[in-house]
């Protein structure tokens, strides 16, 4: 009882960050500062789906969360790569 | 006990996350705002992660929570050199008060060798 108190305040928490995150990434001046928002969301993602898989007891949401954290490296560094080979060209 | 274990992991875990999110709205500058992220971020969903491993106390949940951890230490670094690299090339502003900036001097010195 106690414990899942514990549980559903970091998950308040954990979501109230998020919310933080997105002024920044609907804010940011530039593409790379949304990337990095993106990028802090994704992982804020990641621990709400742990925090997710104690309070309902099924460890299958870690593994949404392995491929979650694939998917938000690979995304960066796409990104990253974009924003290079764009100054490239121009 | 074992809760209250878990308990102060998680909420430790939670402010290291909100405390990364305020540097990204009130951080300056792009890398300051990297700094922040990844690094609080990294050391906050390891503790969370980890907190969920010894929750479920068994070996196959126990083996991919390490496989998090350990993948999220690995590229964190890696995506933020290549974002900050791109993001300084694209010519993002510094912030006014900045000390040193070396990767100016470094392509100032590379295109003095080329000529």
């Amino acid at each position: 009882m106690k414990f899942e108190f514990v549980l559903v305040f970091t998950l308040s928490i954990i979501g109230l960050s998020m919310l933080i995150v997105l002024y920044r990434i609907i804010k940011g001046p530039s593409i790379a500062d949304r990337v990095v928002g993106l990028d802090l969301l994704m992982a804020s993602t990641l621990a709400f789906l742990a925090v997710f898989a104690m309070l309902s007891k099924s460890a299958v949401f870690l593994d949404a969360g392995i491929v979650l954290s694939l998917i938000a490296f690979i995304g960066t560094i796409a990104f990253a790569y974009y924003l290079q080979v764009r100054r490239k060209n121009e | 006990m074992s809760e209250t274990i878990l308990s102060v992991m998680l909420i430790t875990g939670a402010f290291f996350i909100l405390i990364s999110a305020i540097g990204i709205v009130k951080m300056p500058d792009i890398f300051m705002r990297m700094s922040s992220s990844t690094k609080a971020s990294t050391l906050g969903i390891a503790l969370i992660v980890i907190a969920a491993g010894i929750f479920f106390n068994d070996i196959g949940v126990f083996s991919r929570v390490v496989l998090i951890s350990l993948f999220l230490l690995i590229t964190a670094p890696v995506a933020a050199h290549m974002l900050g690299k791109a993001a300084y090339l694209e010519g993002d502003k510094l912030w006014e008060n900045t000390q040193f900036d070396r990767y100016k001097e470094y392509i100032e010195k590379e295109e003095k060798e080329i000529k």
